[in-house]
């Protein structure tokens, strides 16, 4: 049938009947089912329309078309460097250029960042990987930073919230690093590097400076600039089925430092630090328990003394989370976490948690004592490979906190 | 009479998508009827590409539940209740004579890529499976994927199986083809392209090449198993939606979410777990055909069937639950945790070539696709009993050919997928075809002799009923009344003789109601409709009652 016909009798066949009441005659009914479908298809033709999208799908196509997202983290190039730059920093924006030479095998990286908090940082490295065809990384770089607020509560587990105070801590680091992992598992590292660093007044004008209400005596280096030259060494066993969301295996590390006061002897010190986590894996690990121990501890060579700042530290959104970022502080710290964790559906974890930790003088000085503790539950939004967002709420016999993190627990 | 008037409504669902507009009356039952092709007239050379964004498709699915979501029977049916052939299906298993050597065969009628080295036209570096676009040296073009390095021959395996036997189901499909391939086979030239991680297309290199073939799974020859996908005839414009219509088709009149095929897939989908039904993994290519243009549907990328993901063994959810589920979220998460999801539970043979498929815990009626399909949620019983029909129809020979063409090298692997294939048939059967009046085959002699198969006893999924009963009607195809004519007759067999004075009239009505003590539901009648034809009745309707 000719187009044209089929469209006229499409068009008689699909207007209303009261039309054709007040018109003329009834058209002819259709001879046979192909003859009604065809009239059904040819009005149709008459008005055919084109695939349009809302607003929604137009945004999330254009997200996907474009790589947005993968722009946020690109290969290579300019990129925007976004998110805290450490605990209690605020969020922070910047900008970073990376580039990958040698086919790759070459990381050149260089960032700037500035969060709302006045944090400010600046870094620049060189990674290698991998050296010699093993899988052994080597980097060397600088970062200097400008911490504008950090707190301090004094040393001690029997310091007040009372007592906080803010401090500017500004430095730059420089260093060496050889990364080696063998057998998928062992992870042996060792760091070279002097660092500088100086105290100032902080800039949270909620709470009064560091000086006004300490002194050296009851924090060291308060009134010294420091350049340290240190080496680091460290080993571990790293088992974990994803670092960005372990849901099985674990990791333990021991690590090892000195520091050496590059103007004199008033700063030279050792630090040890050793850690545990594992994960119990229950039910196709749609469940776990997360267990996590680390203990810290800085012992001043000789007559030395331990700066305040690079001292162990409990408290916050990795350790005791019921109490302040950087709560306590001393010579040595312990601190212990214990993680129930269940799947909600497959892009959020549940997980009830309890924390206890305290610091002291030394490590013997905090066997028998009464461990801080808090207690919350959290969620943990992820894909299969890592957690994108984590929200923990906490509870202590002094406080009450919530934690909004971009990353697992149990980072640091 | 109420009932009679339902009757003519229902009768005729093709004209009825006509006549809601209000027209001249129509005849139940036009003189073509039952349709075994609709006829696609209208060409479609104007139909533009579209592309559908995933992450929406499952926002869209999960969220805003877009389509018809209707207790309707599904609109492209004939008047016997079956799907004529279309652009978007061609009857075939249970329908047509379908050999062994056919499902062996399935689509692949152009043969394999051409011997010689393979020139690369394009790699893929992103998406769910990383690949190659090359062409043969005959000069077709192939889509080439790998198997994820964990599991060797998984998902060309799960891939080799799924494409015959949709095939066989009645869907278009590409021709899907193993072969293996070593680095030296895949030649370089200046034109090859890649996209990078941000999209920018650049020159394509040996060291690409070399990255990308790391990605899959390595044979003990150092070669790569691969599944290589002819490209599909026509100009391809993206895929379907599994609702609504398109707009730019003038051929495109059946909303698809009560398309009875898309409705079906359900069935088929549960049968061959291919949780990834999705409008993303269907593509429409514009086909000439008798000198118009026309819009072909196609099912494609079966890697997320049977018990592969593709890039990994196939997670436990999948096929149990969706993505995201308020009822088990919730439940799990007020439970502490300690409500378990029973699939957790489930165990799976360690069989890396087949990663996690299994029979015993799989049941039909709870098996899910990623996320919500309208068309799957629109699937009534008459549906489903259509799509299991067809599932059955596969004999276990049939099913062994599939997976022999998926070539495992591992005998014991083989030997379990055929056996899993074939208990998952026997499930789907068991669900489907007993939960309707389970009556086909209906045919009425010239000595008014009515005949018909129960087809849940014949497959063995239901004992043998205790009876019949048998009312009979004369029917008026211009009014689209039925007249009750005599007693309702009684039968212990699937017989029954028309009383003689139903048989005078141009058409006749037969509504049979089943008696199992099991199956209450085979009550519900199944009313067939003769038309006198040149020596005896000719079949033109039938129908399923009681699923509004």
């Amino acid at each position: 049938m000719p187009r044209f016909l089929a469209a006229l009798v499409a068009c008689c066949l699909l207007e209303p009947v009261a039309a054709f009441a007040q018109t003329g005659p009834q058209p002819a009914a259709p001879a046979t089912r192909a003859d009604a479908l065809d009239a059904q298809r040819a009005a149709r033709e008459l008005a055919l329309g084109v695939e349009r999208r809302n607003w929604l799908e137009r945004t999330l196509f254009f997200v996907e078309d474009k790589r947005v997202i993968e722009r946020l983290n690109p290969p290579e190039g300019f990129y925007p460097n976004l998110g805290s730059i450490r605990i209690g920093s605020g969020f922070g924006y910047g900008v970073g250029y990376r580039k990958r030479p040698a086919r790759g095998r070459v990381l050149v990286d260089a960032s700037g960042k500035l969060t709302h908090r006045g944090y400010k940082t600046a870094q620049t490295h060189i990674a290698v990987q991998p050296m010699a065809g093993r899988p052994v990384e080597f980097s060397t770089g600088t970062v200097w930073y400008d911490f504008t607020q950090e707190d301090f509560f004094g040393l001690g587990r029997a310091t007040s919230r009372a007592d906080r105070v803010s401090y500017r801590l500004e430095g730059l680091d420089t260093f060496a690093q050889l990364q080696a992992r063998k057998a998928g598992w062992l992870v042996v590292r060792g760091r070279v590097g002097f660092h500088r660093m100086a105290i100032d007044s902080g800039t949270d004008a909620r709470f009064p400076s560091v000086a006004e209400t300490f002194t050296e005596a009851t924090a060291p280096g308060l009134r010294n600039a420091l350049t340290l030259a240190y080496a680091q060494t460290s080993a571990g066993v790293d088992t974990r089925d994803q670092v960005g969301n372990t849901r099985g295996g674990g990791f333990y590390n021991v690590s090892m430092g000195m520091f050496r006061d590059r103007r004199g002897d008033t700063f030279n010190f050792n630090r040890i630090d050793v850690r545990a986590m594992h994960v119990i894996p229950i039910f196709d690990k749609k469940r776990g328990i997360a267990l996590n121990a680390m203990a810290s501890r800085s012992d001043p060579v000789g007559d030395s003394r331990v700066p305040f700042y690079l001292m162990p530290t409990v408290g916050g959104s990795d350790s005791i989370r019921g109490f302040r970022e950087f709560r306590f502080r001393d010579a040595a710290a312990v601190n212990l976490n214990a993680e129930y964790r269940w799947e909600a559906f497959s892009g959020l974890d549940l997980a009830l948690f309890v924390d206890a930790a305290d610091v002291g003088p030394t490590w013997r000085s905090l066997v028998g004592k009464n461990l801080k503790t808090s207690w919350g539950g959290g969620f943990r939004f992820n894909t299969n490979r890592r957690v994108f967002l984590r929200v923990d709420i906490a509870s202590s016999r002094e406080d009450t906190r919530v934690w909004v993190r971009m990353g697992p627990v149990f980072r640091r | 009479m109420t009932r009679h008037l339902h009757a003519v409504l229902l009768a005729g669902l093709m004209a009825a998508a006509v006549s809601h507009r209000g027209r001249a009356a129509s005849p139940a039952y036009f003189p073509d009827d039952p349709l075994t092709a609709d006829p696609e007239l209208r060409d479609a050379a104007k139909v533009g590409e579209r592309e559908i964004s995933d992450p929406y498709d499952f926002l869209e699915n999960t969220f805003f539940k877009p389509g018809d979501h209707a207790n309707q029977r599904a609109v492209n049916v004939n008047t016997i209740d079956e799907v004529p052939d279309s652009s978007w299906f061609t009857n075939r298993i249970g329908v047509t004579p379908v050999s062994v050597a056919d499902i062996g065969r399935g689509p692949n009628l152009s043969g394999p890529p051409a011997p010689g080295p393979w020139t690369v036209v394009s790699g893929k570096s992103d998406g769910i499976t990383p690949g190659f676009t090359v062409r043969d040296q005959a000069g077709v073009l192939w889509f080439i994927k790998f198997d994820p390095g964990s599991n060797p021959e998984m998902a060309t395996g799960a891939e080799m199986i799924a494409t015959k036997l949709f095939w066989g189901l009645g869907y278009h499909v590409p021709e899907n083809y193993l072969a293996v391939v070593g680095a030296d086979d895949l030649v370089v030239t200046d034109q090859a392209t890649i996209r990078d991680v941000l999209g920018h297309r650049r020159a394509l290199t040996r060291t690409d090449v070399t990255d990308l073939l790391a990605k899959g799974a390595r044979r003990t020859d150092g070669r790569y198993r691969v599944m290589a996908s002819r490209a599909l005839p026509g100009t391809p414009v993206g895929p379907f939606k599994y609702y609504g219509t398109r707009a730019d088709d003038p051929n495109d009149i059946f909303p698809h979410e009560h398309r009875r095929e898309l409705r079906g897939l359900r069935a088929f989908s549960a049968w061959l777990n291919h949780d990834d039904s999705r409008s993303v993994n269907s593509l429409d290519t514009l086909v000439a055909t008798a000198g118009r243009t026309v819009v072909r549907h196609h099912l494609i990328d079966f890697g997320s069937t049977l018990g592969s993901a593709s890039v990994a063994a196939q997670k436990p959810r999948a096929g149990n639950e969706y993505l995201w589920e308020a009822r088990p979220t919730l439940l799990t998460m007020l439970s502490f945790g300690f409500w378990v999801r029973p699939w957790i539970k489930v165990h799976y043979p360690n069989y890396p070539s087949i990663g996690n498929l299994e029979a015993a815990y799989f049941w039909p009626e709870r098996w899910k696709p990623e996320y919500p399909n309208v068309a799957f949620d629109n699937a009534r019983g008459d549906d489903l009993f259509w799509a299991a029909r067809r599932v059955m129809a596969f004999s276990d020979e049939q099913i062994q050919a599939a997976v022999k063409s998926a070539e495992y090298s591992n005998e014991g692997a083989a030997a379990y997928m055929t056996d899993v294939i074939i208990a998952r048939r026997d499930k789907v059967g068991l669900q489907w075809l007993t939960a309707v009046n389970p009556l086909v085959r209906f045919a009425l002699d010239a000595e008014g002799v009515l005949t018909f198969g129960n087809v849940a006893t014949e497959t063995r999924r239901a004992s043998a009923p205790d009876g019949y009963s048998v009312a009979w009607s004369t029917f008026d195809n211009t009014t689209g009344l039925a007249t009750g004519v005599g007693t309702t007759a009684s039968v212990d067999t699937e017989r029954a003789q028309a009383p003689a004075a139903v048989l005078e009239g141009e058409f006749v009505e037969a509504a049979i109601h089943t008696q199992h003590p099991r199956f209450p539901e085979w009550r519900r009648p199944v009313v067939a409709h003769f038309r006198r034809a040149a020596g005896g009745w000719r079949l033109v309707g039938i129908r399923r009652d009681g699923l509004d």
